[in-house]
């Protein structure tokens, strides 16, 4: 059989697929308020394709995949800090990964929940936290655009992730799912 | 937990943390299993807000720093690209999404004995029930069977011959929030199209989808594209699964989802039994509280039949 038409490899870039937003999820988690992350996700892409022949087909490729993550940011620690990211220190890390896991499907189902209790909020909300995850620009920018104190929109910014993890839960609740 | 903990997460995730604060973090993290989640639901609710409006931005807004400095996105795009070239032109989503062809498709059901198919049918809520078969114009039409009326957003169908017949047109049909539950978690959109005025398989769409909080989930009909096939779009940027055998034209067929377990299936007829057409995977637990009918410019859809049920008490496949 010709090397491209493998099965296992058709599989490998099935799970390699599946697992984008999963382990982009999980290297956010790992290095909180960085704007790297998608850049790590791509550094640990190629990784993982050149080791795709170590990848057993039936085997958990999200336990794989995410090991190769935490070892990828213990490895390059020093370069990733060097550009002013927070990264916990090894032993946290270690500790923390079982908990900050989440699979493909935990994240779709928490996504769609967003997207429920998004259509909820205020526009002028909803314009704050789109500022905040599409511009880019400085929140103080913003602030003298619509004439509002910088404080005064972290408090609003801190006040619509408390009231959207609140929505989130209870919509899972409400739709009888288990919330992990 | 207390609002200095809530704080350092949140400061953490806006990237205004210093190193000092930064400790603080990790010594909470190290000695409280209520701080980790806390810190797991917050990273959790950053990634879905970032995906949410990155996402967004992808689509026709403004760059932003990190789209901007990101080469890594072109990176997954060539690996997917070498794949796709490396299967020997096999789409990505078709080894994502196997149609009925897998050896976990197409548990054939025995046919139920005569009580049995009572008790079933005893067990079915009608949500939806349109025949089409006459009327001034869809606008505000009350169907057959259902809580609400049709909500036409785009064009105007017209009711001919005993069918709603139209092009470039969209129509809306709230379900009731309480359609899907514990108690009915499968959902069967039965649909007969008949020859339309305009072709049915077009390189635009036609066909019936659902909608959950605004979203268009999952369609089946004729896709975008140039596919001369009835086929299933489960959306998420898949591709869509053509019918196999491949069908065309006027046809009944029915939609079957399962919310227990996320499947979607595609049936040939007004019942989902044998083997499906095409079949994939939603996420668990939908609740649809939308459906629409449609076509694109230029492409023609004629409804004779349009029915939604939820399905209680069938065992999960």
């Amino acid at each position: 059989m010709d090397a491209a038409e493998s099965p296992g490899e058709e599989g490998f870039v099935t799970e390699l697929t599946n697992h984008q937003t999963a382990m982009l999820a999980f290297i956010r988690a790992l290095m909180p308020g960085s704007s790297g992350s998608r850049d790590l996700l791509q550094e640990v892409n190629i990784i993982l394709w050149q080791k795709r022949a170590q990848f057993e087909p039936g085997s958990s490729f999200k336990a794989w995949s995410f090991q190769v993550v935490r070892y990828h940011l213990l490895n390059h620690r020093r370069r990733l800090a060097s550009k002013g990211w927070l990264i916990f220190d090894d032993d946290l890390v270690e500790r923390l990964s079982p908990a900050l896991e989440a699979g493909p499907e935990e994240l779709e189902t928490r996504h769609l929940a967003l997207r429920h209790c998004l259509a909820k909020l205020r526009p002028k909300d909803r314009a704050l936290l789109e500022h905040r995850y599409v511009s880019g620009a400085p929140l103080s920018e913003y602030a003298a655009a619509i004439n509002r104190s910088t404080g005064t929109l972290k408090a609003t910014l801190f006040n619509l992730r408390r009231s959207l993890r609140t929505c989130i839960e209870r919509r899972f609740t409400d739709q009888g799912l288990p919330l992990p | 937990m207390n609002l200095n903990d809530q704080q350092l997460v949140a400061e953490a995730f806006e990237g205004t943390l210093d190193e000092r604060g930064f400790k603080r973090l990790q010594q909470r993290l190290r000695e409280d299993p209520e701080m980790v989640a806390l810190y797991r639901d917050h990273a959790l609710l950053h990634h879905s807000l970032a995906e949410e409006f990155e996402g967004r931005r992808m689509i026709g807004a403004s760059p932003s720093a990190e789209a901007g400095t990101s080469l890594g996105a072109l990176i997954v795009v060539g690996i997917v690209a070498l794949t796709v070239v490396w299967f020997g032109g096999r789409k990505l989503w078709e080894l994502v999404s196997s149609p009925a062809t897998s050896a976990n498709v197409g548990i054939r059901q025995t046919e139920p004995v005569l009580e049995e198919r009572s008790a079933r049918l005893r067990q079915t809520r009608v949500l939806l029930e349109d025949r089409f078969d006459a009327g001034a114009t869809l606008s505000g039409r009350q169907p057959h069977q259902g809580a609400s009326q049709w909500r036409l957003e785009r064009g105007g169908p017209t009711f001919t011959g005993g069918r709603l017949d139209g092009d470039d047109y969209e129509a809306y049909f709230t379900l009731p929030a309480d359609g899907l539950s514990a108690d009915f978690p499968v959902l069967l959109v039965t649909v007969t199209t008949l020859e339309a005025a305009l072709p049915f398989h077009t390189a635009g769409w036609a066909g019936v989808s659902l909608y959950q909080d605004g979203y268009e989930v999952c369609f089946f009909g004729d896709s975008f594209g140039p596919g001369e096939s009835w086929s299933l779009d489960v959306k998420r940027r898949l591709e869509p699964i053509a019918s196999e055998p491949p069908l065309a034209g006027p046809q009944t067929m029915t939609l079957r989802y399962d919310r227990r377990d996320g499947t979607v299936e595609m049936f040939n007829g007004a019942v989902p039994e044998g083997d499906p057409v095409a079949r994939s995977k939603l996420l668990p637990g939908l609740n649809f509280d939308q459906v629409r009918i449609g076509a694109s410019q230029g492409a023609g859809l004629a409804l004779s039949l349009l029915e939604v049920r939820a399905v209680g008490a069938e065992p999960a496949r």
